[in-house]
């Protein structure tokens, strides 16, 4: 991919152009990046405040009105709503699979059936989350099957 | 749309079913030999027809209601058994498939009906299993 880079004066705004044949995968990845503009995610945990990127988040899970981030192994709360972080997280990454969980799709290992239309989602970690029926169509149409 | 969509595949696996188990049950309690009226096929359209009706009450794949847990699934499914019952019970003692003083046809109606409603519940899941092998090939090409 040919990168241009165009000197501009000081009283022009600064802007990106994208020049593409199509919009395929990798380049909505980089327009979600640029739109997110490499935001790290503010997650607090024992007193302590941390910053995290949000690809090494396994899934958001909202449990009495509290918001946890779990990753590979520790667990953080967010400040942010399951609703919010929807809006802030990459959509190519992220996809609510049920009411109260958010999960990362690049971090899928496999799925199986599960009773009722549901599927069982194991992560790399080897935790196991199930996506509930309703979300089983947007889930489908996110992979392309 | 898509509940009709379901409907419809309900519909079909149901009358395969039924097709099947009436040809055991007519050759098992009426012999080899009998000639049927050809009433017996609208009344086999029928009962899947009325059979697939009550799929309404099985939640809908994207169906943007509120969520359904896994007992809820369970007593709706239960729920759809106890009604596929009633159904093929009251529907083919009135076409007069069987009469209830026989308890060897009573429990050849119950065997059917079992056999029938599992035999479609796999088939809903083998094709799950399909469609996640077909998510799990696009996963791993996600890397």
């Amino acid at each position: 991919m040919k990168v241009t880079i165009v000197d501009i004066g000081p009283e022009e705004e600064e802007e990106i152009i994208l020049r593409c044949r199509s919009l395929d995968d990798d380049m909505v990845k980089i327009i979600n990046r640029l739109k997110q503009g490499g935001a790290k995610l503010t997650a607090y945990k024992d007193g302590g405040m941390f910053f995290i990127e949000p690809e090494e988040v396994f899934y958001f899970e909202s449990v009495d009105q509290k918001v946890f981030a779990y990753c590979k192994s520790e667990v953080y709360q967010v400040k942010s709503k399951l609703y919010e972080l929807l809006d802030e997280l990459p959509g190519w990454m992220f996809l609510r699979i049920s009411k109260s969980v958010i999960l990362n799709l690049n971090q899928i290992k496999s799925l199986t059936p599960a009773f009722g239309g549901r599927y069982e989602a194991l992560l790399k970690n080897s935790e196991k989350v199930i996506i509930s029926r309703q979300y089983v169509g947007e889930l489908k149409e996110r992979l392309g099957v | 749309m898509k509940r009709l969509e379901f409907m419809a595949s309900i519909f079909e696996k149901v009358t395969a079913g039924i097709l099947f188990v009436a040809a055991v049950f007519i050759s098992v309690f009426h012999g080899w030999d009998t000639e049927l009226d050809v009433n017996i096929l609208w009344q086999i359209l029928f009962l899947s027809a009325v059979c697939a009706l009550g799929s309404i009450v099985l939640p809908l794949e994207g169906e943007k209601q509120k969520e359904v847990s896994r007992i809820a699934m369970l007593v709706r499914t239960i729920l759809y058994f106890i009604y596929i019952n009633l159904v093929v019970l009251g529907f083919g003692f009135l076409f007069e498939w069987f009469t209830f003083d026989n308890g060897w046809q009573v429990f050849g109606m119950e065997l059917a009906i079992l056999f029938v409603f599992v035999a479609v519940f796999l088939i809903f899941y083998w094709s799950q299993c399909l469609e996640a092998r077909r998510m799990n090939q696009k996963l791993k090409k996600r890397g």
